[in-house]
């Protein structure tokens, strides 16, 4: 047998499927429980082993980088399955410790961050809370003792009688000399005086000279002397402070020193805590003129909020209180509530809002006078301290939405500290004197949830991403309808009940779901596990349970509830249909027709589709082996569908003309298509319009097509199998159906038929067909009533075949090619040579 | 100090004529004169300003070269300088005062003199005057210095050489007047029941100026004295009672011990309204140099 006439093998002839394949029912019987509320719940969601595989390794791998990406279809449960895998594991892990700021001294601008155990940091806080009543207390009344004022007084005293004594002794060494010291406006005059009395001009110049040029002398002499002593008043002053400074400090530290060295005591072995508190001391003994009731000093403006460098306003013990932005006191069970019982474990954080400021924390200003000012006690964590040492749960779009919240979680996990900055502080714009809060360390376990569609595309664009999230949580849609699997999601129907407080499931109400999960994978060997769309079917089932009065959601009220679910989503198609019925659509579903077949599209409306019959028509001619996709031509129809009839082209050619050229011209169009189409479904379609066309034998119109075909002629699976036989269904029962109407589906699609119970129903009383098909010549055969015919061993197709009226014609075709071919030719030889005899010899 | 709240004022034959504000070329007296003025508006008295230019200085001033030494150097101050400043000083001091007396409608008086401010003011300063003298506190220093350099030159008031020439003046109270001393309340010393009377209606007037109260001072040994005063100032207050009015009975207490409480209790006006307190030239000394709230010498 020649390779290029290989005989091709007789087709067995398709039957049309029994009513059993067309529906996988789920025997109530077969359920053993009367009512789901007999049922255990079911801990994790189902059908998710390769996530929960993911989740587990995740949380357990505590090296940097493995933080997790639950990627998964909206609505498949992905963050109740995360969030009670994440809760149960971190319910073992330590509990972390507990983040406070205290007030730098040093650097007032850059507070520094303590690290506690769980459930110290408000020990800490109430301590220095009473500490500063204290101080608030102590500190004045020892200022007001006896004993200080006493002391006080002595050196003011002191130094005030050396001063009036130093002065008193210059004045007398001048008016020795007949000089007076006189407080003018202009400063200390001196002025020539006799017998006490400042002498007139006049009466000094009739002075005589010498005495003039004494005094003169002696004024100059009292001049330096007034100069030297006045210069001597600042370093006076200076030593008298020194001295009250030094007085101040021993009785601040008597005050304040037992009441800090008692709160020292009960932190020994912390040695931050430690040096914070001596640093408190220094600060209370260098600035404790801030605590002593001030002294009138006429009225005072404060500009701004900041009257030194450690606090707002005027609050001077404000700088030793402790802020404490982590408190796991309740994970530790020192709060106090609950009977003091510990929560233990690591904290489980899910930030629904995950702004920058939201995730790092931020720094609050308070306006005081118009300018915007804070301090350390106005830090304020974000979802990242609270999480640090747990895990933390985010939206990945919500993150990615989020301006400069992407960045900065990156960020923060590389270098595994909390930095808070604002945008502007990241952005370098900010222009306002804010803080720098030290950095905390972070240990915490990130977990994202996201579309599929997010998870690539941060792993293709973000060369980041794939280190910092290294293990993805693929979340199924689906999962396999075995018996074993079947019970485990009636268990998984139970809990879903539950959890949306519906009432309890009888058999027949869970089996009816168990189908509808079926329909809605799409497939008979399958179930959805799309959480969200059966909560929804749940509550729906519940509300018409509860309309009926019935304590348990029954078979009928899971019916009625996707009934009334369709009947509000189904406007369009019935719209749709109504113009088919109509007329205004022509979509024929009787007798027959050349080149004119009925194709099924899907449209697809949010969560509801449904099937729509196209009428597809192709016209053939004399060509250069062109079959015109009209939709592509026009820029309706996608690349895959134009990928379709470019594999039917090639099918063909390699069929029928592979020894002889291709010379025909096919046009192919769906007919009142006024959309795009796109998809190679109707790929199997077109191709039986075509042999159609060529072989001028008509197709039945009371069927329906769809399949995509490839080079080969065979008819492979095509998506929404059920919505398209159901939309040419309710066309044909519209009108009426008689016995003749079906569909041809490829074979590959059986199992994927979970059709209404009414085409089910029609197909078992034989008024409704359905062919599944496998190859091209299958079909032709369904749709023609005439043998598609096995070639033999020379490649000749039997007399009376489709496939031998298409070779026919395409031999036509390619003679008349030929014939054209010849003609044109001679012409052109002879108007070559009739051209030549007109030049001639001579000319 | 702001305007005095509304209500009678404590029954009293007794009221003050003229507040008469003792002021010098030396001190800085804008809100002293503004204080002034405001209680003037409170006793509906008259308000005559005595500007005073020391005789010395005045000498001084006409001196062809005069040397001045200050905080900022020294040397001889330009021809007339000091004449010219005086001259200017009390121009400005003049419209100070016309501008304060006219914005509460109160009769005035401007007077400019040469001679020594205290012997002066207290000499021409009548028996229903309250005279004025701008005191800077006890240990706040108008100018670095001023704390020695006050008793020894005119100018600013020397609390014990006004303690000393108050003995021999016919007016009746002195108001040494620390400007810069903020609204609190007024302390009234009693030693006994003695000059209680006066006393305690210019202290009522200073605390309703002041939104404050009064706390009273009883220095007297015997505490059925002390519990008369008690009731007959409750009684004498009865028709406008302070803000709060409360009764401190120190048997015995100098008025050192007077300085300490007003220290403590933040108090804007000191009030001495016991005969015998003004006797005791030394002991008033010593508390004019510890308190630095306002004083007020009442008999």
């Amino acid at each position: 047998m020649s390779d290029r006439h290989q005989a091709q093998p007789p087709q067995p002839v398709a039957q049309p499927l029994p009513p059993e394949r067309l529906y996988r029912a789920c025997p109530a019987a077969n359920l053993t429980f009367a009512s789901t509320a007999e049922l255990a719940p079911v801990e994790h969601g189902i059908g998710q082993a390769r996530a929960d595989a993911a989740v587990r390794f995740a949380l357990g791998m505590k090296h940097g980088g493995y933080n997790l990406f639950a990627l998964g279809p909206a609505g498949t449960g992905k963050y109740d399955f995360v969030r009670e895998a994440v809760e149960k594991a971190a319910a073992a892990w330590p509990v972390p410790p507990d983040w406070c700021y205290v007030h730098n001294f040093a650097e007032a601008h850059r507070p520094r961050a303590l690290r506690l155990p769980a459930g110290r940091g408000r020990l800490l806080r109430d301590q220095m809370d009473r500490l500063i009543e204290e101080l608030r207390l102590a500190i004045p009344g020892a200022f007001e003792s006896e004993e200080y004022q006493a002391r006080r007084t002595v050196i003011q005293e002191r130094h005030k009688e050396k001063q009036e004594h130093d002065f008193g002794a210059l004045q007398e060494r001048a008016r020795a000399d007949n000089v007076a010291i006189i407080r003018t406006p202009m400063g200390l005059a001196l002025a020539p005086i006799r017998d006490g009395e400042v002498l007139s001009p006049q009466e000094f110049e009739q002075l005589p000279a010498d005495e003039k040029q004494r005094r003169q002398q002696a004024s100059e002499r009292v001049q330096k002397e007034l100069a030297a002593f006045l210069k001597e008043v600042p370093k006076v002053e200076r030593a008298q402070r020194d001295e009250m400074r030094d007085l101040n400090r021993e009785t601040t530290s008597f005050a304040a020193g037992h009441l800090i060295d008692e709160i020292k005591a009960r932190w020994d072995g912390f040695a931050k805590v430690q040096a914070h508190l001596e640093a408190i001391r220094q600060d209370v003994l260098e600035n404790v003129e801030e605590f002593l009731p001030k002294e009138p000093q006429g009225p005072q403006i404060v500009i701004g909020g900041s009257d030194r460098q450690g606090g707002i306003g005027a609050e001077p013990f404000r700088r030793y209180q402790i802020n404490v932005v982590v408190d796991n006191a309740a994970l530790a069970g020192a709060d106090g509530g609950a009977g003091g019982e510990a929560a233990g474990g690591a904290p489980v954080i899910y930030e629904d809002h995950p702004t920058l400021a939201n995730l790092v924390g931020r720094v609050e200003h308070m306006a005081q006078f118009g300018a915007l000012v804070t301090d350390f006690l106005l830090i304020k964590g974000g979802a990242l301290h609270r999480a640090n040492g747990g895990c933390l749960i985010l939206d990945a779009h919500k993150v990615l939405a989020n301006g400069f919240s992407w960045e900065m979680l990156k960020r923060t996990l590389r270098s595994s500290c909390i930095r808070i900055e604002s945008a502007a502080e990241a952005l370098g714009w900010s222009q306002t004197m804010t803080l720098e809060p030290q950095p905390i360390p972070l240990e915490v376990k990130v977990v994202l949830i996201g579309e599929p569609m997010v998870y690539y595309m941060l792993s293709q664009y973000d060369p980041e991403f794939s280190e910092l999230f290294r293990v993805p949580a693929d979340f199924d849609t689906q999962m396999d309808r075995s018996d074993g699997a079947t019970a485990l999601y009636a268990r998984f129907i139970a809990t879903l009940g539950r959890s949306v407080d519906a009432r309890p499931l009888d058999a027949g109400g869970v089996a009816r779901v168990i189908e509808h999960a079926s329909r809605l994978a799409g497939d008979q060997e399958k179930l959805t596990t799309h959480v969200d769309t059966l909560e929804d079917l749940l509550r729906e089932a519940d509300y018409w349970a509860g309309e009926a009065g019935a304590p348990l959601i029954g078979r009928v009220h899971v019916q009625q509830a996707i009934d009334a679910r369709t009947f509000r989503s189904d406007r369009l198609r019935e719209r749709v249909q109504e113009e088919i019925t109509r007329g205004t659509l022509l979509i024929e579903t009787a007798g027959a027709r050349v080149g004119q077949i009925n194709g099924l599209a899907v449209i697809q409306l949010n969560s509801f589709s449904f099937g729509r019959p196209s009428r597809i028509s192709c016209r053939v001619r004399l060509g250069k082996g062109e079959v015109v996709d009209i939709e592509r031509e026009v820029a309706m129809g996608g690349p895959i569908h134009a990928k379709g009839v470019l594999i039917l082209s090639s099918f063909l050619s390699s069929r029928y003309a592979r020894e002889q050229p291709l010379s025909l011209s096919a046009t192919l169009v769906f007919e009142q298509s006024y959309s795009g189409i796109e998809g190679d479904s109707a790929s199997s379609t077109e191709l039986y319009c075509l042999l159609s066309a060529l072989s001028g034998i008509p197709i039945r119109q009371s069927f329906a097509v769809t399949g995509s075909v490839d080079q080969q002629g065979r008819v492979q699976a095509i998506g929404g199998v059920n919505e398209k036989i159901e939309g040419f269904f309710d066309i044909c029962m519209a009108r009426g159906l008689n016995g003749d109407e079906g569909v041809l589906i490829p074979e590959a699609n059986v199992k994927h038929l979970m059709l209404r119970h009414d085409v089910v129903e029609a197909c078992a009383q034989g008024r409704f067909r359905m062919f599944p098909v496998a190859t091209i010549d299958q079909g032709i055969e369904i749709l023609t009533g005439v043998p598609a015919g096995t070639a033999d061993d020379h490649g000749e197709y039997p007399l009376g075949t489709v496939n031998r009226a298409v070779a026919n014609r395409l031999a036509e075709f390619t003679r008349k090619a030929v014939s054209f071919a010849a003609a044109a030719e001679t012409a052109k030889r002879r108007r070559r040579k009739s051209k030549n005899n007109d030049e001639g010899p001579g000319s | 100090m702001s305007s005095p709240e509304g209500g009678a004022t404590p029954p009293s034959p007794w009221r003050v004529r003229r507040v008469v504000v003792a002021m010098d070329t030396v001190t800085r007296q804008a809100a002293a004169l503004e204080r002034a003025a405001a209680l003037a508006e409170a006793l509906r008295s008259e308000l005559t300003t005595l500007f005073v230019e020391d005789t010395d200085v005045v000498k001084l001033a006409e001196h062809h070269t005069v040397y001045a030494v200050g905080m900022l150097g020294g040397g001889a101050l330009a021809p007339n300088a000091l004449k010219d400043m005086l001259r200017l000083q009390a121009a400005t001091m003049r419209r100070a005062v016309e501008q304060a007396a006219a914005r509460r409608q109160l009769k005035w008086a401007f007077q400019v003199r040469q001679g020594r401010l205290l012997a002066d003011v207290l000499r021409d300063a009548g028996e229903d005057d309250l005279v004025v003298f701008v005191w800077p506190g006890s240990h706040r220093s108008a100018w670095p210095g001023a704390a020695w350099t006050g008793a020894t030159w005119p100018g600013t008031a020397p609390p014990a050489a006004i303690a000393e020439a108050l003995g021999e003046a016919r007016v009746r109270s002195v108001l040494l007047l620390n400007p810069r001393m903020p609204t609190g309340p007024v302390l009234l010393d009693v030693a006994g029941c003695d000059g209680v009377p006066h006393a305690l209606v210019l202290a009522s007037q200073l605390a309703r100026l002041e939104h404050a109260g009064i706390d009273v001072v009883i220095r007297t040994l015997r505490p059925e004295e002390a519990e008369h005063c008690s009731a007959k100032i409750t009684a004498a207050l009865a028709d406008a009672p302070p803000r709060t009015l409360s009764f401190l009975h120190v048997p015995g207490a100098g008025l050192e011990g007077l300085g300490e409480i007003a220290v403590r209790r933040g108090t804007a006006f000191v009030v001495i309204g016991a005969e015998p307190a003004l006797a005791a030239g030394s002991a008033l000394r010593q508390l004019l140099r510890r308190v630095p709230s306002s004083v007020l010498l009442v008999r």
